[in-house]
């Protein structure tokens, strides 16, 4: 084995050298460094085409992979329709479709408040997008009209300025005008649209078994990783329960809500309060958040919330300048006052607890709600009838608003009112099936209403809104 | 073995320097032209404009027709920056569900780029 001399190159020793030899040392080390620059230069345009291509093959297998979560909502809407089948039914479907082509799409539905979410996963050569959509029923013949008044003992009468646009479904007695406190109605015509008589206008029976459903489900969701906070909280700033945090947070008694953030788009949270929730200070609250208290939720001072559905036994108040999209829903009074807002597609549904005297849906004046409200009404015959939904001077509703009880309107409804009787309180007495000043106006409606799952025999199912998820 | 540089010769020196560069042309030369045939399959086959026209035309026609109140089958031939792209919708019924299908081609090689499935329910 021989030695290896590492040659020293010393400023003497290259000197040494002939120039010739120095040269040829040059070009070798010139043409070394061209090629790697050449190739350097030729792998990263390689390598940029090559991400560019997976990039656009990633893009259009998330495309492709959006249009089957699409077709799977639609198929579900074609399975649950043409089977004609009930809410459980509906709810307990799960599809799964593999269309020509390849891919896949499978589908589920579980109750979120008064409505199915359906949720659809399209998945394409490992690509998967979720989409998820608000599914009810939609509205029946009889909501075209502006009015339904389902009392068959009572004439409607009509006093001051009130002013009914669109058609009215009435019982057998007549309409006619009246005067209350000396005002009496000063229209020319009592219904600018079709009376239509019928000798019997039965009250669509309200299915209640679907929010008992829904509220036994939610506070039953008592799961072993849920993380619970003992006694009262506050929580302010940018709140963080993205996975590896539980999906569901117990609450041994009040939760303050102040100058917070929270978002969540592709997950369900659900936070359970002991106590009550306020929801104050400008919150941002986004995603399908679930907040349940067991005694009142309030929101207010310009927070604004979207896709969220509030739970309350007690009471819920939306005021302040507040802006609500979603579901609110109340064993107990639900109020919308002080300038709040409440946007379509909201859902505010006052439940029948059972053991107390009513529930009751209140608008105030100077707020606005695009909405279905429905307040259950009572089934104790021997209890009176306290069930109610009032919309003051100077709200405005839009949408649809259904009482079996009674319903007193001052205020402006821009769509369908559907009552078993109207009143009007005027100390002392109490008129029963009179409007004074109101105006409901069916041509004003905008948007297709689509109501919660909550009338028996009603299995026209409907997309409410689709929720996008990556 | 032993290198003992300094005992080299001049003409060896130019000799072996040489041979280094016609090596190392060939060595370029080789993985030159096995790289530009690796790119240009790659572009061949995800060429980016194409892939981006496709899947823009597939999806403005897939729109296109969900939103139609009355669906209806088609092929026609759109030509986009001198390129011609055959865009075909099938469309089959099942009762109130219809099924939708759209698939954007090359028209010169009739390779197809992209295919979308819908469906939409339409009581």
């Amino acid at each position: 084995m021989g030695n290896i001399v590492i040659p020293s190159f010393s400023k003497n020793s290259l000197n040494s050298l002939p120039s010739s030899a120095l040269d040829s040392g040059s070009a070798l080390i010139t043409v070394l460094a061209v090629l790697f620059i050449l190739l350097t230069a030729f792998f990263a345009v390689f390598s940029l085409a090559l991400n560019r291509a997976s990039f656009l093959h990633d893009e259009m297998n998330r495309i492709r992979a959006s249009y089957l979560a699409e077709a799977g909502l639609n198929r579900f809407l074609h399975v649950s329709n043409s089977r004609q089948v009930n809410w459980k039914s509906a709810a307990a479907t799960s599809l799964v479709h593999h269309p020509p082509g390849g891919g896949r799409y499978d589908v589920r539905a579980a109750l979120y408040g008064g409505y199915l979410a359906v949720s659809s996963r399209g998945t394409y050569k490992g690509r998967t997008v979720c989409r998820k959509a608000l599914v009810g029923v939609l509205p029946w013949s009889d909501l075209n009209a502006a009015v339904v008044n389902c009392s068959m003992d009572y004439s409607l009468v009509l006093a001051g300025r009130s002013r009914i646009t669109g058609d009215a479904i009435v019982g057998p007695e007549p309409i006619r005008p009246g005067s209350i406190s000396g005002e009496e109605f000063s229209g020319r015509k009592l219904v600018d649209g079709n009376i239509c008589h019928r000798p019997n206008a039965p009250f669509p029976e309200i299915n209640r078994e679907i929010i008992r459903e829904y509220i036994k489900m939610t506070k039953s969701a008592r799961s072993d990783s849920a993380q619970r906070i003992y006694g009262s909280a506050i929580w302010q700033g940018q709140i963080d329960i993205a996975p590896p945090h539980p999906d569901l947070i117990i609450i041994g008694n009040d939760l303050e809500i102040y100058a917070a953030e929270l978002r969540s788009p592709d997950r369900p949270i659900t936070i359970i309060a002991g106590g009550n929730i306020r929801i104050d200070g400008e919150s941002r609250i986004d995603g399908l958040v679930q907040f349940v208290a067991e005694r009142s939720i309030v929101v207010a001072n310009g927070s604004r919330i979207n896709d969220a559905v509030l739970l309350a036994d007690d009471s819920l108040i939306i005021g302040g300048a507040a802006q609500f999209t979603g579901q609110a829903i109340c064993g107990g009074r639900i109020g919308i006052n002080d300038r709040a807002e409440i946007r379509y597609p909201s859902l505010l549904y006052a439940y029948y607890p059972g053991h107390k005297g009513g529930s009751m849906i209140s608008f105030g004046r100077n707020t606005t709600s695009a909405v279905v409200a429905i307040a259950e009404g009572n089934t104790d015959p021997d209890s009176p009838p306290v069930d109610i939904i009032q919309i003051d001077s100077g709200a405005v509703v839009k949408g649809t608003v259904i009482c079996p009880e009674g319903t007193d309107i001052k205020g402006q409804l821009h769509g369908t009112s559907l009552t078993g009787y109207y009143y009007y309180y005027d100390e002392p007495t109490l008129y029963i099936n009179w409007l004074k000043d109101a105006e409901i106006n069916r041509s004003r409606l905008d948007f297709l209403t689509v109501l919660p799952m909550s009338f028996a025999g009603r299995n026209d199912y409907a997309i409410l809104m689709m929720i996008d998820d990556d | 073995m032993t290198i003992e540089m300094n005992m080299l010769k001049a003409g060896d020196i130019r000799g072996l320097t040489i041979m280094e560069v016609l090596m190392a042309g060939v060595i370029f030369m080789t993985g030159f032209t096995t790289l530009s045939f690796l790119l240009s399959e790659t572009l061949g086959r995800y060429s980016a404009g194409d892939q981006t026209t496709a899947a823009n035309l597939a999806r403005q026609y897939m729109e296109e027709t969900l939103a139609a109140g009355d669906l209806a089958e088609f092929d026609r031939v759109i030509r986009y920056s001198g390129v011609a792209y055959r865009v075909v919708c099938r469309i089959e019924s099942i009762g109130p569900l219809s099924i939708i299908e759209i698939s954007v081609s090359r028209e010169k090689t009739g390779e197809i780029l992209i295919e979308l499935y819908n469906e939409k329910y339409q009581p």
